[in-house]
């Protein structure tokens, strides 16, 4: 008689059946009782464990998961605060622009307006090189000046960029941040 | 909602996309957790790492295997690491200890006479659709199922509950083929020793 059937060919046995056993072992398992019974006995638990459901866990599982993230919950909720920070940032560059639309402003704009025509009476002496590095200071120095004059602009301003800065970072790269 | 679908969703960073993965799987990582850990809080626990871990690594899943065996691989690792670190050790040789002690058949006392104690809460919650008969049977199975070593435990679990391939969950606990087919025949034959304390395989089936 030939060697009882080992674990694996019996596992064979019951994953593919009959057919996946070499001729010898079907011919074998033909003639032996106690290589049937333990076929058998594994076949009964296996139609018993093709029973199984799987256990269920608690219900908030992902709102606790959420707290361990320390992320915001709703994405649209971003989107809103995006786009009322936009809306914002439009207004007030807007207010900006208007309010340097004053007499008072309007009368230093006309002064500044002569200084072409100092150029324009050297412009022979005077190379465009120069006139350029001029011009570049003056305008660094009005932006200088802006800047002190309008602190608070400035920084609302500086906010709500950093806050549209952070929107759009988050968006595309939290995934790397949570890393 | 497309599995594929929510895969995508996620690698560009979108939560409501792991809300819904995880709807469809945590019930299955959960049962996974708890044949390792036995217990029902750091399965728990585990269960919301490995959900963390997905969100994070998503980018490192490439599509060449199925997102399950992905998934299920940090499921393992999880519970491996949560093991090392309690330093818990399982092994075979526990079995024949648990099968000779009084619990095993306390755990598993009667189909019909039920109590004012009964583990399933703990694990179950509220079941409402599945009879009662049908839910004895779930509960005689899972604790005896815990009777076995950890392996056996996960390896019948994962084919029975997560319907995955000796060669899946080979890869998953990068063991080779011929242990997980062993491990699961030897899983079934301890099962069967477990059940027929009790029960005959024909009164359950
Ligand atoms: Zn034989």
């Amino acid at each position: 008689m030939t060697e009882h059937l080992n674990e694996l060919e019996i596992e064979k046995y019951i994953e593919k059946g009959r057919n996946a056993l070499s001729s010898t072992k079907a011919l074998h398992l033909e003639g032996c009782e106690k290589c049937r019974k333990l076929i058998e006995e594994q076949l009964q638990v296996h139609s018993l464990l093709k029973k199984l459901q799987p256990q269920k866990v608690a219900k908030n599982l992902f709102q606790q998961m959420q707290n361990k993230l320390s992320i915001m919950p709703q994405k649209v909720k971003k989107d809103w605060t995006f786009v009322i920070a936009l809306i914002l940032l439009l207004f007030i560059g807007v207010s900006i622009l208007v309010t340097k639309q004053t007499p008072e402003s309007a009368i230093k704009q006309k002064q500044n307006i002569e200084l072409p025509d100092l150029l324009q009476e050297n412009i022979q002496k005077v190379n465009w090189e120069e006139i350029l590095k001029q011009t570049y200071s003056w305008f660094n120095m009005y932006l200088l000046k802006f800047l002190l004059e309008n602190k608070n602009l400035v920084l609302i301003f500086f906010s709500l960029f950093v806050i549209m800065f952070y929107h759009l970072v988050d968006k595309r790269y939290a995934k790397y941040l949570f890393k | 909602m497309n599995e594929q679908n929510l895969i995508i969703r996620l690698k560009n960073g979108d939560l409501s996309a792991l809300e819904a993965l995880m709807k469809l799987h945590q019930n299955y990582v959960f049962t996974v957790a708890l044949r390792m850990v036995k217990k029902k809080e750091p399965a728990e626990e585990i269960t919301q790492d490995v959900f963390i871990k997905v969100y994070k690594k998503i980018n490192s899943y490439k599509e060449r295997s199925k997102f399950t065996t992905w998934l299920f691989t940090i499921v393992y690792r999880t519970c491996l690491n949560y093991l090392d670190k309690k330093q818990i050790v399982y092994s075979e040789s526990s079995l024949k200890s648990c099968l000779n002690e009084s619990k095993v058949d306390r755990s598993l006392s009667g189909l019909q006479q039920k109590k004012s104690y009964s583990p399933r809460d703990e694990y179950f919650g509220q079941i409402e659709n599945i009879s009662s008969l049908e839910f004895d049977l779930q509960e005689i199975l899972w604790k005896a199922i815990d009777q076995l070593s950890y392996q056996q435990g996960v390896i019948i679990t994962l084919y029975y509950i997560q319907q995955f391939s000796v060669s899946e969950i080979s890869e998953i606990m990068q063991t080779p083929s011929n242990t997980i087919k062993t491990q699961l025949h030897r899983g079934r034959n301890n099962l069967k020793e477990v059940l027929l304390k009790k029960y005959t395989l024909e009164e359950l089936i």
